[in-house]
């Protein structure tokens, strides 16, 4: 009976270790990893304490690594293999995202885990990409600073228990293209008015027609007839609604080689 | 080119002129009102001078026209009818020999006397003028007050008094058409399966053959009055045309032609053609894109006559460009292109390219923010 006890109580022990010991992985893993060195130290650091700062205040993990080298897996299968062999993550399901950035292959590839699966959903990934990816060559820093600034918004948007997904994305404000969208909407409409006032100084035109001078009732048909010449069928293959998961919304998932399920999703830059 | 008339009031010897609203003869001195049956009954029986012009003239175009307007003045009945010649645009103009001292209608200038009416038929009818220079001017001020772009010292700048009543030669051709055309249209179906979507195009051949009628298809006779101007104040009412009597003339100017029916047949055709083609399409429904393919039309019976129609014009100048007006003496259509104040298009432009850009960012922002 002892001995069960004692058994019981080390096993308890021994998962408190382990889990302390998994959080605290989780705080000494560095947020932003630049295998890649695409970035000075200093602007490394600032984005790492950014990532790390965000990753904290949200419990969730946010990660960005930059490599040159995929080690013959997938990019997928790395970004996989990074989470987890670093241990990655907050709390017992090991929460929060990696982005994987490969900039000798310009392959990039994200794995989420946990609550990390329904935050970034698979319409949301491909919404982060479509705004990180636009200055990953030019302007690195600013590209990473938009993952981050995403990533909290995504956090933020999830903990009031609506992920970003189909039909719930970010609303993209941008003034100037509205005020340029409005200024040639309006410069249009005024050409328009003032084009009709400037054809209203025109009224003498030649006449090419002389319907006024049909006689009414004069116009008698002899014959009329219309033959068939032939047909030819346009086919036209119907939109399915049933597509992939980013049209339904949600988010697919994947299983690593480890047997963690992971979201996630990769492509080229 | 013009010629002018004059009929002394049998009261006042004054110098009776045309007057629009009674249809008579009217003593602008005395206010004595004369029937112009009154007059007409002094020339020299018609009868005697309508000698018919014959075999003068072949068809245009392929059509069969059976030309032979106008007729031959009766003796005496030119005796009053002066040519006036304007040095500057060459114009001629039929009036009564009184007015010598007459400015061009066509371009404003003087116009000295050239001699006795000759070289111009009698015309078949005329369209006696409706309105009179009052309404004219009225309609100058209603067409140039409408407009916004027009310049205000162009506004301003009084030419009213320039305003002359002138009868305008015009060629009226009647003509039976025959057409035989085919067509090229097309009828869709559409219907679809659980894949996809399906459209079938028909294609057929249509064929249209019949008949039909035009009457009185005018064409200025004067190659110095603008044939767009004269198509501009179109339609004119045939059936408020009269038999030609000299006295209508009283009063105003009349246009001498220059160009013949022959010439004119050209554009009387072409409008007759595509108003044919356009009314026998008219008849093929029930499909989309139809084209003519094959198009032959002939006139059959066609008949030219030569009329006088009312036309109050005005001539003026601004910043050194000619601006021609022209009214229809009979219905009032009022027409002529109008200088254009670029400072105020230029200002409206700017004004309203602003007030809308506002309206429109705030509305490209509202639908941004609502919809995406």
């Amino acid at each position: 009976m002892r001995n069960k006890a004692i058994t019981i109580i080390m096993a308890l022990l021994l998962t408190l270790g382990l889990a302390a010991g998994s959080s605290f992985a989780a705080e000494k893993t560095s947020y932003f990893i630049d295998d890649a060195s695409i970035v000075s130290s200093e602007t490394q650091k600032e984005i790492d304490s950014r990532l790390a700062d965000i990753s904290k205040a949200q419990k969730s993990g946010v990660y960005l690594m930059t490599t040159d080298d995929f080690q013959g897996m997938t990019p997928q299968e790395f970004a996989d293999f990074v989470y987890e062999e670093n241990g990655m993550g907050y709390g017992s399901s090991h929460d929060g995202i990696i982005l994987v950035l490969n900039y000798d292959s310009g392959d990039w590839a994200i794995s989420t885990t946990g609550s990390g699966i329904s935050t970034y959903t698979d319409a949301g990934q491909e919404y982060l990409m479509e705004n990180v990816t636009k200055d990953l060559r030019e302007d690195p820093p600013a590209a990473f600073s938009v993952y981050a600034d995403l990533c909290e918004d995504f956090l933020i948007q999830a903990a009031k228990g609506k992920p970003y997904d189909v039909g719930n994305m970010p609303k993209d404000f941008n003034l100037l293209i509205d005020i340029a969208i409005g200024i040639v909407i309006g410069l249009l409409i005024a050409y328009a008015i003032v084009k009709r006032q400037k054809d209203a100084l025109r009224s003498v035109r030649r006449r090419v027609a002389a319907k006024e001078y049909m006689r009414p009732g004069s116009l008698k048909l002899t014959a009329q007839n219309e033959q068939y010449l032939y047909n030819t069928v346009d086919r036209i293959e119907k939109e399915t609604s049933s597509g992939g998961g980013s049209s339904s919304g949600g988010s697919t998932t994947h299983t690593s080689s480890s047997g963690t399920t992971h979201g996630g999703s990769s492509g080229k830059f | 080119m013009s010629n002018q008339m004059e009929y002394k009031c049998p009261a006042c010897s004054g110098a009776l002129a045309f007057d629009s609203a009674s249809q008579k003869l009217k003593c602008p001195f005395c206010d004595s009102v004369y029937n112009l049956d009154q007059f007409e009954q002094q020339q020299p029986d018609p009868a005697q001078q309508a000698q018919a012009q014959q075999g003068e003239q072949p068809a245009t175009g392929g059509m069969n026209w059976n030309v032979e307007p106008g007729s031959e003045w009766a003796a005496g009945e030119t005796d009053d009818i002066s040519v006036l010649s304007c040095n500057s645009c060459g114009g001629e103009i039929v009036c009564e020999d009184t007015t010598a001292s007459a400015t061009c209608p066509y371009c404003g200038n003087p116009v000295v006397l050239k001699g006795k009416l000759s070289g111009m038929l009698k015309p078949d009818c005329i369209i006696p003028f409706k309105l009179d220079k009052n309404q004219a001017k009225e309609a100058l001020k209603r067409h140039v007050a409408r407009k916004k772009l027009v310049p205000a010292l162009f506004k301003d700048k009084n030419h009213i008094e320039e305003i002359k009543g002138v009868y305008v030669p015009f060629w009226l051709f009647d003509a039976q058409v025959a057409a035989n055309i085919s067509y090229k249209g097309e009828r869709t179906r559409t219907w679809s399966d659980a894949k996809y979507k399906y459209i079938e195009h028909n294609y057929y051949r249509i064929y249209r053959a019949g008949y039909v009628a035009f009457d009185q298809v005018p064409v200025d006779g004067s190659k110095k009055m603008a044939d767009d101007l004269m198509e501009s104040i179109e339609p004119f009412d045939f059936s408020q045309a009269v038999d030609f009597k000299t006295a209508y003339l009283a009063g105003y100017m009349a246009d001498k032609y220059d160009v013949d029916a022959e010439t004119s047949i050209k554009t009387a055709n072409a409008r007759i053609r595509w108003s044919t083609e356009d009314a026998f399409q008219s008849t093929v429904q029930g499909f989309t894109g139809v084209t003519a393919e094959e198009s032959y039309i002939n006139l059959q019976n066609g008949v030219a006559r030569y009329a006088l129609y009312p036309v109050w014009l005005l001539n003026t100048r601004w910043n050194g460009k000619d601006y021609v007006f022209a009214m229809n003496g009979q219905t009032g259509k009022f027409v002529g292109d109008l200088p254009l104040d670029k400072k105020a298009y230029q200002r409206n432009f700017a004004i309203l390219g602003g007030i809308f850009s506002i309206v429109a960012s705030v509305l490209a922002f509202l639908a941004d923010y609502i919809f995406f």
